[in-house]
């Protein structure tokens, strides 16, 4: 499905729409309709409410706030208004932002399949306290995907089919997982809220929290590049004197159904890999998804680095031992413990 | 330890040679522009200021970044040289 609204919202507001129309027409209010999900959704006291006044439809009394409400983190308000914008909601209406949230985890050394990928889901409507408490099970394991092997001891052909017969197995992955957000009648439903109100619910992605190389498997570009602007990666880190174009994935899907020799190359100009990518299906801008774990991305990331390259330029000027022991006769200051350690030490 | 890093490096760094003057002086301008940016971007809110701030340290970074890319090219060498074993 393109990024484009014009083809995004026919399907979804059809199906809204039928929706609606079927529930006005029942007298009484099924509890068919009451779904576990959503029963601590509305609970106003622990979420933020954002309130955004829309062009709205018919007006109804399903809920007493004029106002169209709703009832998402601030920090998934980004993602999500594009898919607000797509679908003519209605007062009352609620958007369900489903986050998801993706790490590669090591897992043992004691085998050959050391490393798995997990896909964690919550809902961006639960307040912070309620997400990160245990006992709520607010933060459910979707997918324990494995990470295959990488065989080096192969010609480099057979690597890269390797390689490419890993992608493509993970987008196929990734799209049964995304199933039933690719259905809009599955996306659409209605349900009966804490506050003792039905609202129609509409659930759609907002935002995927993981770091690069997550990034750069779901959105089926190759290694090395942003994903995020076209920025070419022979200028990857060089501080750009202009902005460049924000990756078009509509644009991408296009090229990639033409499948000809021209498309091909423009694909691979735009550094983005042959074949379907899950998030075209969705509802959603796939650009706009990343939410990049900042706290790896610009801080972990950032000086881990920055150490590695003191480390190796000290040593190259015979100044490493002088670092180290100044580094240990720091005293202790406020909250900060005097080093027992080396700095080689702590850093590995 | 992070908020020394830069005074722990350029009090490792004392009484260089005539050969190492320039680039300690742009290791540690590189270091301190680098971990300029890394404690700006942990504020809470920004401003114009801070985002010029911020601005001003990667730009700094940039100007001096290029006493550390030697060890980046080794590394990359070092990675070509492997794929082209093993092709």
């Amino acid at each position: 499905m393109s990024n484009t609204p014009e083809n995004t919202s026919n399907s979804g507001t059809t199906i809204l729409s039928s929706a609606r129309s079927g529930f006005y027409s029942s007298q009484h209010m099924p509890n068919i309709f009451c779904t576990p999900l959503t029963c601590s959704l509305m609970s106003k006291e622990d979420v933020s409410t954002v309130r955004c006044i829309l062009p709205t439809g018919g007006g109804n009394s399903r809920c007493e706030s004029p106002l169209l409400d709703f009832n998402i983190t601030p920090g998934a308000v980004y993602g999500v208004l594009t898919a607000i914008w797509q679908t003519i909601l209605d007062d009352g209406d609620t958007v369900i932002p489903i986050i998801f949230m993706s790490d590669t985890t090591h897992l043992t050394n004691f085998c050959g399949d050391m490393k798995a990928w997990l896909v964690y889901m919550t809902i961006g409507n639960l307040s912070t306290s309620a997400r990160m408490a245990p006992a709520m099970h607010s933060i459910l394991l979707v997918a324990l995907l494995p990470i295959p092997i990488k065989i080096h001891d192969i010609p480099l052909s057979r690597y890269n089919e390797q390689k490419e017969d890993n992608r493509m197995i993970l987008q196929h992955i990734l799209r049964h997982i995304m199933g039933p957000l690719m259905r809009a009648d599955c996306c659409v439903f209605f349900a009966w809220c804490a506050d003792g109100h039905f609202r129609c619910c509409i659930a759609s992605p907002a935002a995927w929290i993981a770091d690069y190389p997550e990034y750069r498997d779901l959105h089926n570009i190759k290694n090395g590049v942003c994903y995020w602007c076209e920025c070419p990666k022979a200028e990857m880190g060089q501080l750009p004197g202009r902005p460049y174009p924000i990756r078009d994935h509509g644009k991408y899907r296009a090229l990639s159904v033409a499948n000809t020799a021209t498309a091909n190359t423009r694909l691979a100009r735009f550094d983005v890999h042959q074949g379907s990518n899950v998030f075209w299906d969705l509802d959603c801008v796939a650009s706009e998804l990343r939410k990049p774990d900042l706290l790896y991305t610009m801080q972990r990331g950032m000086l881990k680095y920055l150490l590695g390259w003191l480390s190796v330029f000290l040593k190259k000027h015979k100044r490493f031992e002088v670092f180290n022991n100044i580094w240990l006769s720091v005293p202790a200051y406020l909250e900060m413990a005097q080093p027992q350690q080396t700095y080689e030490e702590v850093s590995s | 330890m992070l908020h020394f890093l830069v005074a722990i490096l350029h009090c490792a760094q004392h009484v260089p040679s005539v050969s190492q003057r320039d680039i300690f002086k742009q290791a540690i301008e590189c270091s301190r522009a680098l971990m300029e940016f890394y404690f700006y971007s942990q504020y809470d809110s920004h401003n114009e200021q801070t985002l010029g701030l911020m601005s001003t340290a990667l730009q700094g970074f940039n100007n001096s970044k290029d006493v550390f890319r030697q060890f980046v090219l080794a590394k990359g060498s070092l990675r070509k040289v492997k794929l082209a074993e093993r092709s």
